[in-house]
């Protein structure tokens, strides 16, 4: 089977939906993605306009809308994608969050005022601020079974299965791995949990997998990590040199006119690191990124992606960016450029394949999102 | 004779589209050519998929079965056929708005009146040894040595005494000089009060200083520092809750409610004053003459002087202490008191 090769081509949509229109026909074999900023920006003022308008209550309900409208614009082998969930729903998971985490956020403060030993309160202050990161994991994972959930594709549907708490736990596991080590488990820490999220995701009674190792992505991890580590030595080395450990050197040194160049050295390699890591940073997660798709498979499909790293800091930056201007309330401009770059990006091939997709019986909807969205996360992830 | 439609059908069971022809019947659609037969789906159980801002093809729903037509006309022949697909007037859609924004402000006003009254009912409920912890905690963030010299505390605290005469206080009340050079008062939950040196270095007379000091302890008597933190914790976690992300929108809210809040406890505390003045038989012309100075320097210049900003002093407010101003009675401090009580920061 060919593999279906869309060029990461910059312009304009509307050029690259006439492109494909003339080598596909009117039926697009891959994922592609139509929808406009235009449209987007108008549905998001009114639901935000209405939002106001009701401090805040219809927030659940225009979420949904704008949810449906990227959801509805992009479209796999002709067939467009459809949500069908529910502001409704949104809401009453919400209420049910606000009624749990409640009384957790104001126990440390009850149990001072009613005179526990102060030992007791701030044990029950650092426990708060574990337990709350676990929910926001637990919140994270049962939003995205929520959203695959109410996913429906050619009238199947989508579902996560898995326990949310068992991921909470496997990431925080993780990421204590990650820091004992120095930062080396990072690779495997983000294999280990798309792994787990991969495996269990399903398209009807179809399953998805993963097959990827940590081990692969070291290389590119390792490099970074080097640097950094060489930044560091490189500054010990200056500051040294310099006589910051030594003071009779230093007073040797203060005369010489070598003193100005190692500091000017210092201040470079220190304004320079953040920006040398960073890049290379977005290079590792462009190679994830890259592997992610390339070992996933659902059945006979496969995906494939190859994500060059200025691409990628091109779409962080710019998300970075949308948010900073529109103070956070801009989410659905993020998920149309997550979704145009994805939808770009991943090469999708054994599309014929999917025709076998059954749905034995109707999957369970599950529960809303309400503690991911109590907890801060802003729509599309 | 009916119209007839193209389009694509999924039956919920196989990730197939069907060709299909589509009649639009008297009561329901009647699907042809699909691989499990002709089908016939009841108008009242047929969902229309809204995709927001989508003219174009129409997308259907049977249960778990999905149909697709390209067809533009579709729709509203589909409209034709049964009412319940007519696209719902602009009037009902303004309607719903305009309920929903109704629930809301009522919603909101409940919130802005109630949200006082639940506050002065939880800061009653409260127990005193938790409230005194509560003051401790408030007042452990607030910078500046306390100033102990003993002629100077002495005087202070006869002078408490006597505004507090014939009242029991529910707590215990300690008041004490902080040494920073602001021109600021308050009262903390509990008993705890503070003046900072500055006030006692810009006030005119000792009978100035009685005037604030009987206005921190009319809000410490009034339990008005903890009503005010309780509905400062509460609104701002309310906020939070009903704004979700929306961080700015919430944080001028509370202001906005914190304000309003302070404006009327103010008032209490200023009839409070002048009745602790005149038990103690102190006038308090002093008092009014306080504010008008202090309230000029704000209009004077920048660099609001701190106890206006926590104080905020409104004509009406300066208008009605004045009004009540008495100027008979024995000055608050005798002279030797009152330069031990200026003096108090300075160490021996």
């Amino acid at each position: 089977m060919a593999m279906t090769n869309i060029a990461a081509n910059e312009t304009a949509p509307t050029s690259i939906a006439a492109f494909r229109k003339e080598v596909f026909g009117a039926r697009e074999p891959g994922l592609a993605y139509d929808g406009r900023l235009g449209e987007l920006t108008v549905l998001w003022l009114k639901t935000l306009l209405l939002s106001l308008l009701t401090l805040g209550f219809y927030r659940f309900w225009g979420r949904t809308r704008i949810r449906k409208y990227l959801w509805s614009r992009a479209s796999l082998d002709g067939d467009r994608f459809e949500y069908d969930g529910t502001g409704g729903e949104l809401f009453r998971r919400f209420l049910v969050a606000v009624v749990v985490l409640t009384p957790l956020f104001f126990l440390p403060l009850a149990l001072q005022l009613f005179g526990a030993p102060l030992v007791l309160v701030e044990i029950t202050k650092a426990l708060q601020g574990l337990f709350i990161a676990f929910l926001a994991l637990v919140g994270y994972y049962a939003g995205r079974r929520y959203r695959l959930s109410r996913t429906v594709w050619r009238s199947i549907r989508g579902g996560l299965g898995g326990s949310a708490a068992l991921y909470a736990a496997k990431t925080i596991l993780a990421i204590v791995l990650t820091v004992v080590t120095l930062g080396i488990y990072m690779p495997w820490q983000r294999v280990t949990l798309w792994r787990y999220e991969a495996d269990h995701m399903r398209a009807g009674d179809a399953s998805f997998a993963f097959e990827g190792r940590g081990r692969d992505l070291l290389g590119a991890w390792l490099t970074a990590l080097a640097v950094l580590a060489l930044a560091v030595a490189a500054i010990g080395g200056l500051a040294a040199a310099a006589g910051l450990f030594d003071p009779q050197r230093r007073e040797a040194l203060r005369d010489a006119a070598t003193m100005p160049v190692l500091i000017a050295l210092i201040v470079a390699v220190i304004t320079l690191t953040p920006l040398v890591w960073g890049l290379l940073l977005v290079r590792f997660n462009a190679k994830f990124l890259s592997y992610m798709a390339s070992r996933t498979r659902l059945e006979g499909v496969r995906f494939a992606a190859r994500i060059g790293t200025w691409r990628l800091l091109r779409l962080q930056l710019g998300n970075l960016l949308v948010l900073a201007v529109t103070a956070g309330l801009g989410w659905p401009f993020v998920g149309h450029r997550m979704l145009k770059f994805w939808c770009t990006q991943l090469a999708v091939s054994g599309v014929e394949s999917l025709a076998y997709l059954t749905q034995e019986t109707p999957p369970p909807k599950s529960g809303a999102e309400g503690l991911a969205q109590l907890l801060g996360e802003s729509g599309f992830a | 004779m009916t119209p007839r439609f193209e389009g694509f059908f999924a039956d919920g069971r196989r990730a197939r589209r069907e060709r299909v022809e589509i009649r639009l019947g008297a009561d329901a659609l009647r699907l042809e050519g699909a691989a499990a037969g002709p089908l016939s789906w009841p108008y009242e159980r047929v969902i229309v998929l809204e995709d927001e801002g989508w003219s174009g093809a129409t997308r259907l729903a049977f249960g778990e079965a999905r149909l697709v037509v390209e067809d533009s006309r579709f729709r509203a022949a589909l409209a034709a056929a049964a009412p319940r697909f007519r696209p719902r007037g602009h009037a009902r859609n303004l309607a719903r708005v305009l309920g929903l924004a109704a629930l809301s402000a009522a919603l909101a006003a409940s919130l802005w009146w109630g949200a006082p009254l639940a506050a002065s009912l939880a800061a009653a409920a409260f127990p005193a040894a938790a409230e005194a912890r509560l003051g401790a905690a408030v007042l452990a963030e607030i910078p500046g040595r306390r100033c102990e010299n003993p002629q100077g505390q002495a005087a202070l605290d006869h002078l408490t005494a006597r505004l507090l005469a014939g009242r029991t206080p529910p707590f215990a009340v300690h008041v004490g000089v902080l040494d920073r050079r602001q021109v600021n008062a308050f009262a903390v939950p509990g008993g705890e009060i503070r003046l900072f040196d500055g006030l006692l270095q810009s006030a005119a007379s000792a009978d100035e200083v009685a005037g604030v000091l009987a206005h921190e302890l009319s809000h410490a008597l009034k339990h008005h520092p903890t009503r005010h933190l309780v509905r400062a914790l509460g609104t701002s976690l309310l906020f939070d809750l009903m704004l979700g992300n929306g961080g700015a929108l919430r944080q001028a809210g509370e202001v906005g409610l914190a304000l309003a809040y302070s404006r009327e406890l103010e008032r209490e505390a200023d009839d409070g004053a002048l009745a602790l003045l005149a038990g103690a038989g102190i006038p308090s012309a002093a008092f009014a003459g306080f504010f008008e100075r202090v309230q000029a320097e704000h209009a004077a210049g920048p660099g609001v002087p701190s106890w206006l900003r926590t104080h905020p002093a409104t004509e009406e407010r300066i208008g009605h202490i004045r009004a009540a101003a008495t100027e008979g009675g024995t000055p608050a401090l005798s002279v030797e008191e009152w330069a031990a009580l200026r003096g108090i920061c300075v160490t021996p």
